[in-house]
């Protein structure tokens, strides 16, 4: 009986049952309350619902702050409560995350003519609640061109993309790797911090100083190209010795047949 | 030389005084001659991976750490840093898939050849236990390893509990150790794969060998063989070396597996970001697309009911022998569950 129990216990459920984890997600006062009121004021629900931040799990509280477990206390400045934001306080209240971002941001040209009233902010390209994955699709000449030119702007994508690919395909051997048994870690970490870097310097949006960090990126892939030859080296040799073992068996098999069919006779 | 041996010997048998003749006893014992044919002799195969399981998991206990904070971290230092740790933990990984396979396999041989009939029934009974025991064995090894599919797939087996009627909340807190998966449930994994199940199972196989030695095995009259004389070959060496084959075979099998899929590892457990896709191993698919088709209580029920009308089959067979004696109920009511089963894993292997 203890058996059938515990065997019971084994079986799993669809993933409702997961949500009765820890990370149960509970529907915040903010969304319910925007939802109902209706018209404009729910806008930013349907929209943030579309966006990377809910799909990060990042919910109103994380950039507006108060507490959205109680209806009282909800925007209350006291509790951290910040409403939409002025547009001279835009970068910084995004920058709250994004540190390196913003950072960067601060050093462009973007930021000096938003600084005299006419530079576009962080949702200028990025939009507020229906906010998405950062992307090199964001620097096209339909958006660059509203304001300016657009031969930078190309230059800088050009610049980017010939890195991403790169990027891209790291991120595709160190996968491999991992699924054939390697330790990654290292190099994951350091293309995450390559990646993250460069990424960063899309606000800053100097041409050279993107060309060089581009190249600078690209050396570094090199190097680390070189370390996963090593580890597909090492995967050859496991191969090759499995190999060698298996011949090794099927030869043993093979003798251990012929004595059994010996002592048959 | 011939002098020391001699006095070995000598040592021996007076320090153990047991006859050789029963050594003789022991490993002449006749085999039923059915017993050539290769599908009939794979009954040795779970103990052999089970061998090679105790082994192995022993190895992986000198590092493996079972608390939430190191556990992950351990399966990393055995998988990426320790000598041989990636062979060790692969075989771990791969011996206990084809251990169920085996299992599995063994108990369609069984109940499609008619062997839990009288009086094996208990003994039949006995390899559901060793059946369950080994489904057991894979979940908690897959648990111990910590990371985010193994941690959300103990963590839904866990609230599962809570369905079994009247007891389920005990259950539920005495499987996790507490009101969540934590510490506790992790230790208390970790006894079960490391203490209590490798006893129960060692107990249930020693029970369900010295069964098999003093029932003897069923005797199958092929075909070709009908109006012969009934005939029979030796245990040793035949027997045993047609065993020894079978476990150099999966020797072999488990090489390729090993060297190219080793075991390798998922991100770690976050108890606070629940995965998009939680999928058990493969052999609780067939449970899982069950669940999905039905409702939890339901779900949790039908499967006990499952596995009791396995363990009881003998005596169900009993009765349907009786009322239909010149039908094979058993074997179509068989072929429908095993089709079954077979349907809803791949149902849910390509969800």
């Amino acid at each position: 009986m203890g058996l059938l129990i515990l065997f019971m216990l084994l079986s799993l459920s669809a993933t409702d049952l997961a949500a009765e984890g820890p990370s149960q997600e509970k529907v915040s006062v903010c969304i319910s309350c925007h939802a109902e009121l209706g018209g404009p004021m729910s806008e930013p629900v349907a929209l943030w619902e579309k966006s990377i931040h809910h799909e990060m799990g990042n919910n109103c509280e994380g950039c507006h702050g108060g507490d959205p477990n109680d209806a009282a206390e909800a925007m209350n400045p006291e509790r951290g409560f910040v409403g939409a934001p002025k547009p001279a306080q835009i970068p910084d209240f995004c920058g709250k995350c994004h540190v390196g971002v913003v950072e960067n941001y601060k050093k462009s040209p973007h930021y000096r003519a938003f600084l005299n009233g006419n530079g576009p902010n962080c949702v200028t390209c990025h939009q507020s609640h229906n906010v998405q994955r950062a992307s090199f699709d964001l620097i096209q000449e339909d958006l660059c061109g509203s304001c300016h030119s657009f031969e930078n702007g190309q230059k800088i994508k050009r610049a980017f993309v010939s890195a991403e690919v790169a990027l891209q395909e790291m991120k595709k051997e160190l996968t491999h790797l991992n699924k054939r048994g390697m330790p990654i870690k290292k190099l994951e970490e350091k293309l995450f911090s390559e990646r993250n870097s460069l990424h960063q310097m899309t606000h800053t949006l100097d041409v050279e100083e993107i060309q060089e960090k581009t190249r600078g990126a690209l050396t570094s892939l090199e190097t680390m190209k070189q370390e996963t030859m090593l580890l597909r080296k090492k995967i050859h040799f496991r191969w090759w010795t499995g190999t060698a073992v298996g011949g090794f068996l099927i030869i043993l098999i093979v003798f251990l047949v012929k004595l059994l069919k010996t002592f048959e006779e | 030389m011939k002098k020391a041996l001699q006095n070995i010997k000598e040592w021996l048998e007076t320090s153990a005084p047991v006859p050789g003749e029963f050594f003789t006893k022991v490993t002449s014992e006749p085999v039923p001659h059915h017993l050539k044919r290769w599908w009939f002799a794979l009954g040795g195969t779970p103990a052999y991976l089970f061998i090679i399981q105790v082994i192995t998991g022993i190895l992986l206990t000198f590092y493996y750490v079972p608390e939430p904070g190191h556990a992950y971290e351990s399966v990393r230092h055995i998988t990426y840093d320790i000598n041989f740790g990636w062979i060790i933990r692969s075989v771990h990984k791969w011996s206990a898939n084809l251990m169920i396979v085996a299992v599995i396999l063994h108990v369609f041989r069984v109940f499609f050849t008619g062997a839990y009939r009288r009086p094996r029934e208990l003994n039949w009974m006995i390899g559901c236990g060793i059946l369950g025991c080994t489904l057991i064995f894979g979940f908690t090894g897959y648990s111990l390893i910590y990371e985010q599919l193994s941690y959300w797939g103990a963590t839904v087996a866990a609230n599962i509990t809570q369905n079994v009627p009247l007891i389920g909340d005990y259950l539920g807190r005495f499987m996790r150790g507490g009101d969540s998966v934590e510490e506790n449930t992790l230790t208390r994994f970790f006894v079960f794969h490391t203490m209590l199940l490798p006893l129960a199972l060692t107990l249930l196989l020693v029970i369900h060998i010295t069964l098999i030695r003093l029932l003897g095995v069923t005797e199958f009259v092929f075909e070709e063989d009908k109006g012969k004389p009934e005939k029979h070959f030796p245990f040793f060496p035949n027997h045993f070396l047609m065993e020894t084959i079978i476990a150099m075979c999966l020797t072999l099998l488990l090489t390729f597996l090993v060297v190219f899929f080793p075991a390798s590892l998922g991100p770690p457990a976050d108890p606070f970001l629940t995965p998009e896709h939680i999928k058990p191993e493969w052999y609780f698919y067939f449970t899982f697309r069950w669940l999905k088709l039905t409702s939890l209580q339901v779900g949790v029920l039908g499967t006990g009911v499952a596995y009791m009308l396995l363990i009881f089959w003998p005596f169900i067979d009993r009765i349907l022998v009786k009322r239909f004696p010149d039908k094979d109920i058993s074997v179509w009511l068989g072929v429908v569950a095993v089709l079954t089963l077979i349907v809803l894993t791949i149902w849910e292997a390509m969800a």
